[in-house]
């Protein structure tokens, strides 16, 4: 007995896990990259990303406009608005991940300093294997209910930051000299950088919700368009 | 409830509209009947008025005389006193008229319908205004053989009293029709409760939702459907739910495995996969991904691939108790992994991941155990057997060196008993570790008695034994095979 309501939410559940897998291949190939240790980027890979970025903010609009559709025209209930909320909610951050994904190629490759790049290409690369491993998990656990890889992922958010403030310290303290002003001046920047990154992200942040405001009021998609 | 008004109003507006027809058919055709009969009566008593007339003149002889004035008798003769009487001789000209005083000045009749009709079939009669009396009546002439007679009534008391007689039917026929509003309001209702209780459940059913009103359907055919329907309805909905329970009681089940385990349908789309498959096949292929149908490109499942084209095709079957299935282990990136496929009789099949790097790596550890022990053993026994060739090849020998050679070759037996010992030792925690008691051991108290075990020997190569444990250290352990482990 599968109802039309049925097949709308599992037709935006494939859709989910294609947009899924398309993020996690592009921290894999993230990953790929910090793991390597070199700031430039082959022309292939840098394409790659870039139309791989591309295609997911297409399909971001698609999956939004797919769950508003069937929650207008099925009014699902209980588990499924559930699961379909959780859905969108977890495509926006998932299409987050992908822009910081984007970010993080573009900082890498203005990297000049390259022997400070490869004192501290450890920490980075285990931080990002830990993120990626933990995106990978938290999705295992929406696609397969699956409460204890949940909870994990919840409970090693605080432990992974923990560890990586840390082992960036501990970097710090290895990686540039003996020099007591040089490396207050290193802790300097890094948290500058820090703060920078965060007013950028909450900047990132408010003009997601005028986005969403202005869905509110005229009901159009405006995300990854240009604006006249 | 639009649904349930618009459907009842229609089969309402239905019967009524054939009842509505039937009834003034009925209406039409009795008025028609009632006409005619009233028609045929009337003409039957100006008939009578006619004949009376014609016998009247026949009698006194007034057509002879030509006396018509005694006609006048007949006003009185006749019961019904509004009846006018026209005699008209054969060329038109009005003989008496019973209504107009002056009839000899009275134009010529002979064109009249009624006289025209009464020339060709003896009677002829006509509705019409008088132009003599400007009243209406109803004429009926008679021929004879000398004159007409002409009976005439008024017209309009007759056509009062047609309807007053028929007042009471058309009253009736509107009673009958308003019985048959009510029946047919009655009916309709009746029906509809069936089809709004129908389209209440449909709506219940489009939403998903358990119906429980099983026996509030009226007791008829369609109540009886309804009633079936919700029935049928009920029990796939407690089966699907089941389905579902069951479903996530094995989905529970299978995220508390160990094993990666995923269902496939004939397509080889997911069915159900469970964290673990996909965590396995995202460290076999080295990529990051959560859909479980990724496993059909890597290439260590390259077997299974061919398995599955194989045992997929359409044409193949088997029996439920003959499942065709692969299993083969591989390694990758130092881990060893189990892979089992079964295909199942409804070409759906199933995966299952098992991580068999350690009881892979005890199976390796063991084979290379088994070759060191065989390995061990042969030395003894190959300098025992040396040993005993030696003094059976050389009978000659002397006591001093045949003793040596004896408390040698014991010397190695006793080795290999050893040896035996502590291979039966190992099999014991091997097979049965869990028969050994584990229990807090003191580590301090272990070792003393070992030294004390030792003492004699210890003193003999000169050794001294310095003891420095914390008294407080304890273990969880066996103490037998605690012991064994100092000893050694």
């Amino acid at each position: 007995m599968t109802t039309k309501k049925d097949d709308a939410i599992n037709s935006i559940m494939s859709e989910f896990e294609e947009f899924a897998n398309l993020v996690l291949h592009q921290l894999d190939l993230l990953e790929k990259l910090i793991s390597s240790g070199e700031t430039k980027l082959s022309d292939d890979l840098s394409k790659e990303l870039i139309s791989n970025e591309k295609k997911l903010d297409k399909m971001e609009v698609k999956i939004s406009d797919k769950i508003v559709n069937t929650i207008v025209l099925y009014q699902p209930v209980a588990s499924d608005i559930r699961r379909i909320f959780a859905c969108f909610r977890i495509v926006n951050s998932l299409e987050r991940i992908g822009d910081m994904v984007i970010t993080i190629v573009d900082a890498v490759q203005n990297i000049k300093t390259l022997k400070i790049y490869a004192e501290l290409n450890d920490v980075i690369t285990n931080m990002l294997i830990n993120s990626s491993n933990m995106v990978n998990k938290a999705l295992l656990a929406y696609i397969n209910d699956d409460r204890e890889y949940a909870i994990w992922t919840i409970k090693n958010d605080t432990v992974v930051d923990e560890i990586n403030k840390k082992m960036l310290k501990k970097a710090i303290k290895k990686s540039s000299d003996s020099n007591e002003e040089n490396k207050q001046l290193f802790i300097s920047f890094i948290s500058m950088n820090s703060v920078v990154t965060n007013i950028e992200r909450i900047a990132g942040h408010a003009t997601n919700i005028a986005e969403a405001a202005i869905y509110s009021i005229e009901g159009k998609d405006i995300r990854h368009k240009p604006i006249d | 409830m639009p649904l349930h008004q618009s459907f009842r109003r229609k089969i309402f507006i239905y019967f009524i509209a054939v009842f509505l027809l039937f009834t003034v058919a009925i209406l039409l055709f009795q008025l028609q009947r009632e006409r005619e009969f009233k028609k045929a009566q009337l003409e039957n008593t100006l008939e009578n008025v006619t004949e009376v007339a014609h016998n009247f003149i026949d009698f006194y002889k007034l057509n002879k005389t030509g006396d018509f004035n005694r006609a006048d008798t007949l006003k009185s003769l006749i019961p019904q006193n509004n009846i006018r009487l026209t005699i008209i001789d054969k060329k038109g000209k009005v003989l008496y008229d019973s209504f107009v005083a002056d009839y000899s000045n009275m134009e010529n009749h002979f064109q009249r319908p009624e006289i025209q009709k009464a020339l060709f079939s003896a009677f002829g009669s006509n509705v019409r205004h008088s132009e003599t009396t400007k009243q209406e009546f109803y004429y009926y002439a008679r021929n004879y053989d000398d004159y007409f007679v002409r009976a005439a009534m008024v017209y309009d008391i007759q056509v009062a009293n047609f309807l007053k007689a028929n007042r009471f039917f058309i009253f009736f026929i509107v009673i009958i029709f308003l019985g048959i509003w009510l029946i047919v309001n009655v009916i309709t209702k009746r029906l509809s409760i069936s089809i709004t209780k129908l389209k209440d459940f449909a709506i219940k059913a489009g939403r998903n939702e358990m119906i429980e009103n099983e026996n509030e359907f009226p007791e008829n055919e369609l109540g009886e459907i309804g009633t079936q329907i919700v029935k049928i309805y009920n029990k796939l909905h407690r089966a699907k739910d089941d389905v579902a329970l069951e479903k996530d009681r094995l989905f529970n089940h299978m995220n508390i495995l160990n094993e990666g385990i995923s269902f496939f349908k004939p397509n080889k789309e997911k069915m159900l996969a469970n964290s673990h498959f996909i965590q396995y096949i995202s460290i076999i292929s080295n990529t990051s991904t959560i859909s479980a149908e990724h496993i059909f490109e890597i290439p260590e499942f390259k077997k299974i691939n061919n398995f599955l084209n194989e045992n997929l095709a359409k044409e193949i079957e088997f029996l439920p108790n003959e499942l065709p299935q692969i299993e083969y282990t591989f390694n990758k990136n130092e881990q060893y992994f189990k892979v089992l496929c079964i295909v199942f009789a409804d070409k759906s099949f199933e995966i299952l991941i098992t991580d068999v790097t350690r009881p892979e790596k005890r199976r390796l550890l063991k084979q290379q155990l088994t070759s060191n022990i065989a390995h061990e053993l042969k030395t003894p026994l190959a300098s025992i057997k040396g040993y005993i060739e030696t003094l059976m090849n050389n009978p000659g020998i002397s006591e001093e060196k045949k003793k040596y050679f004896i408390e040698r070759a014991f010397a190695q037996a006793e080795r290999l008993n050893l040896l035996l010992n502590d291979i039966s030792l190992l099999n014991n925690i091997e097979d049965a570790g869990e028969l050994f008691e584990i229990k807090q051991v003191n580590v301090k108290n272990i070792v003393t008695d070992v030294i004390e075990n030792l003492e004699n020997r210890l003193s003999e190569k000169n050794i001294k034994c310095k003891l420095n444990v914390d008294p407080e250290v304890v273990v969880n352990g066996n103490d037998s095979l605690l012991s064994s482990v100092f000893r050694i």
